[in-house]
């Protein structure tokens, strides 16, 4: 089962560190038990690095980890968007999940 | 950044519990540049062409999400001749802004302001000020060598370099820079005052370039403003 988290919800930028770990943890909250998260950057202008760190990267460590059970792909995201997070993975050493 | 100290002036005096009487400039020109940037927040703030985001307090990460978000969408939607630098004011006002309100640690608030400059050259000038700690002693928490102000604060512009013991921190300086690394960027150049420090970065090719020059006097807090001009 796959499930889809749509980022513009909350707004047409993404720009803190306390958000990113609010909105990771309502993500964890509500995927349940799907095996597939899809993180949909839709209608998003920009995120900043802290976000895309807080979100993405720490969400990427805690699959890597094992602490979340699903795998997650990336949907949406501008040039700009999916640069800030790509550099959010390098920094922290992770792979890129499947960008769709 | 004149219209940020006065309004933190204002404000600090007025929660003092102190009258703080204001007039505004007699010259037209000043006085509507002078009610728009919102200097004093009892006067009521009338539209004004350059005037992106008046000056703004700040005490909460969800001010900054809102700031930030307001200051990308005014460039890129309402102003064509500066709309490309939209998204790298976007990644200054969010990290700048949200470090000074985590490491500020101040009752009084981060307060910003974004203008548009047209002469001699189109540009966006965001104005940044906090009564916190400053960068020098936050930075020496962890790097308590680093007793130079001016050298404290420019190490603390590079990448992983921070204040706290987190490993993933200490990104948002250089993830400003790196922003500004756009085709759509002639130039941009950031002064960081804080404590008796002031450090310069410019971006003009490729890296930025890190000057530390000579402070005139000690100043409480950190006080960043940054021009990013418009090729």
């Amino acid at each position: 089962m796959a499930y889809s988290y749509a980022l513009a919800e909350h707004g047409k930028t993404l720009a803190t560190r306390p958000l990113g770990q609010e909105l990771r943890t309502d993500l964890v909250q509500k995927a349940g038990s799907a095996a597939v998260v899809a993180l949909d950057f839709s209608g998003i202008l920009s995120t900043s690095h802290s976000f895309a760190d807080e979100f993405v990267a720490r969400l990427v460590e805690e699959v890597k980890t094992g602490e979340v059970t699903f795998s997650i792909n990336i949907s949406g995201a501008s040039p700009d968007v999916e640069r800030v997070v790509l550099k959010a993975l390098e920094r922290r050493r992770v792979d890129a999940p499947a960008l769709v | 950044m004149f219209a940020v100290r006065l309004r933190m002036f204002i404000d600090w005096h007025r929660g003092e519990g102190r009258e703080v009487k204001v007039i505004p400039p007699a010259d037209p020109r000043a006085e509507r540049v002078f009610k728009a940037m919102s200097m004093d927040p009892l006067l009521p703030v009338p539209p004004e062409n350059d005037t992106i985001m008046p000056v703004t307090c700040m005490r909460e990460f969800g001010e900054v999400e809102e700031v930030a978000e307001r200051t990308q969408e005014i460039l890129e939607y309402q102003l064509p001749d500066v709309s490309p630098l939209g998204h790298a004011a976007f990644m200054a006002m969010s990290e700048l802004c949200a470090n000074a309100i985590d490491h500020g640690e101040n009752d009084l608030g981060a307060f910003a302001a974004v203008r548009r400059v047209t002469e001699p050259k189109r540009q966006v000038t965001i104005a940044i000020g906090d009564l916190g700690m400053g960068v020098p002693e936050h930075i020496r928490r962890r790097y308590p060598e680093w007793s130079d102000d001016g050298w404290a604060i420019a190490h603390a512009t590079r990448e992983s370099v921070s204040g706290t013991n987190n490993p993933h921190r200490g990104i948002g300086f250089s993830s400003v820079f790196e922003a500004a690394l756009t085709s759509s960027l002639h130039a941009g150049r950031m002064d960081i005052l804080s404590a008796s420090g002031f450090c310069r970065i410019q971006t003009v090719q490729e890296s930025p370039k890190i000057e530390v020059l000579p402070a005139a006097r000690f100043r409480r807090g950190t006080w960043i403003t940054y021009d990013l001009v418009s090729a």
